[in-house]
């Protein structure tokens, strides 16, 4: 693990040795590709950036949340009325093949530059994978343990609580390690269409004015915290799925 | 075995009466048990025995409330099985141990008495239950941690949990090495022995359905009907090296493998 890490932090250094010095000895133009220095000096000086990320991280973790706990109650729906399980679906496929690129600019249109559109480009993008697992989480009950709580008359809601939900957990992390970092690309992507502030926005002034340390900076910020939130999710299941 | 401390509250065993039983499923078609007629004693164990498609489990899951019969009638102490399941008097167990990785041995125990809660039975505590079944140190042991034979003995004890004047088995030892079957039979025989409930033992195993039994029920496959029936005799605690048990097993033997027409009812014991 410690050996594992020095290996990548070296790893890091000398591939950002090899390209500030060849971005230096090429002369190649900033425009095209920045030094890393370039793109650290602007990480260091603009307090925008942070500013930025703040909004991006709030609207796709309100984003997350609300698409997740969507497709969950839409799940949970489909577990007890089996019956509405094609109207739901036929609904969440039509709204996930939907392309959210051509969503966006209409949501802008309809709500502003403000959180709104952000929020429910991101819900709807992350609704669709943590409804699926779930479905499958909750039905993951082996047939065995299903018969014998049956056996014992534990009423649905029981089985539910005890046995279906405990068992969906898996799942549900499985789920939310996809929707997390798709919630950040959701809210970057909305941003992009029409924005005040986030770091979509700022790429996209970058992108407008060719200043590349700014956008690389902006990307480098974008990975990073999807890494993060990924990280998030990954050690709230450690903390809370013992078993497994 | 202290058994003795459980008093005597226990709801009275049922007879069963299986009344022209059958079963067809839709898709596939197929038909599981074809006119299926049984009695079977309050406080008796039956051991039903046949290959693979005689309709075993299905007969079992039907005592259970858990499938309708397509046609017939089960009463068990004169109740529909539905109705029986309804008022808590199941005690299920399975081939698979069927317990849940997140709870410990004595959570999973715990569960089946807060899914069957009993106020006029007096339910043993999960550590008493699992020092009945050989666990006592395994109270606090999650079951991915546990070997196969530990988890199907936290399973019987999950399944006396309960008290249930019922027991429907569905090859329990099925999964387990010839050793542990042995031992876990004797112990079962001793707890049953405490509030003797009727029992349906599914089973594909002859010696343990004559070590357990009253009475053999042989199923004959597809569509499954009672081939041959007939009771055991012999006193327990049964020892599998007598030969009047030898004998026994080797007719069973010969039932089951010989002639696969149908045959008639056969009383013999």
């Amino acid at each position: 693990m410690r050996r594992g890490a020095i290996v990548a932090f070296v790893s890091v250094v000398v591939l950002l040795g090899v390209w500030e010095a060849w971005v230096k000895l090429s002369d190649t133009p900033e425009y095209l590709i920045p030094a890393p220095s370039a793109i650290g000096e602007t990480l260091a000086s603009s307090s925008g950036l942070l500013a930025a990320a703040a909004v991006t991280l709030l609207e796709a973790l309100a984003g997350l949340v609300i698409g997740a706990s969507v497709g969950l109650i839409l799940a949970i729906a489909i577990t007890f009325w089996g019956h509405v399980e094609q109207a739901v679906m036929s609904f969440a496929l039509l709204v996930k093949s939907t392309p959210i690129i051509a969503v966006a600019p209409i949501l802008t249109i309809w709500m502003g530059f403000g959180y709104g559109p952000k929020v429910v480009v991101t819900a709807l993008l992350t609704f669709f994978p943590v409804l699926i697992n779930s479905i499958e989480g909750f039905r993951s009950v082996d047939g065995s343990i299903h018969d014998w709580a049956r056996s014992l008359d534990a009423s649905p809601s029981e089985i539910f609580t005890k046995i279906r939900w405990p068992s969906a957990r898996p799942f549900l992390f499985a789920a939310l390690k996809v929707a997390a970092p798709l919630a950040m690309i959701g809210a970057v992507v909305a941003e992009w269409m029409g924005a005040s502030s986030g770091l979509g926005r700022q790429m996209w002034v970058a992108y407008a004015n060719l200043d590349m340390p700014s956008l690389f900076a902006a990307v480098l910020v974008l990975t990073l915290l999807s890494g993060g939130v990924y990280r998030l999710v990954v050690e709230i299941e450690h903390r809370t799925v013992r078993w497994a | 075995m202290g058994g003795k401390g459980w008093g005597h509250d226990v709801m009275s065993a049922p007879n069963l009466s299986f009344r022209s039983v059958t079963k067809r499923f839709s898709s596939p078609q197929v038909t599981a048990l074809e006119e299926v007629d049984l009695e079977m004693a309050a406080g008796s164990v039956t051991a039903v025995i046949g290959v693979s498609g005689s309709g075993k489990s299905t007969l079992l899951r039907l005592a259970g409330g858990l499938d309708d019969v397509t046609k017939g009638q089960i009463l068990i102490g004169g109740k529909a099985p539905e109705k029986v399941r309804h008022s808590k008097e199941v005690g299920w167990m399975s081939q698979h141990p069927a317990l849940l990785p997140w709870r410990t041995a004595a959570e999973n125990i715990k569960l089946a008495q807060t899914f069957n809660p009993q106020p006029g039975r007096a339910m043993a505590s999960p550590g008493e239950l699992l020092g009945l079944v050989g666990l006592a140190d395994f109270a606090d042991a999650y079951p991915p941690a546990l070997s196969g034979g530990m988890q199907q003995r936290v399973s019987l004890a999950r399944t006396l949990a309960v008290r249930a004047p019922l027991w429907l088995m569905d090859e329990p030892f099925a999964a387990l090495d010839e050793l542990t079957r042995d031992s876990l039979a004797e112990e079962v025989i001793g707890l049953w022995a405490v509030d003797r409930p009727t029992v349906i033992w599914v089973t594909h195993h002859i010696g343990e359905a004559v070590k357990l039994a009253d009475e053999i029920v042989v199923l004959t496959p597809s569509p499954g009907r009672v081939g041959s029936r007939f009771t055991i005799d012999l006193e327990r605690p049964r020892d599998e090296t007598s030969a009047a048990f030898q004998m026994i097993v080797r007719r069973a033997r010969a039932i089951l493998h010989g002639n696969p027409a149908i045959k008639p009812v056969e009383a013999a014991g």
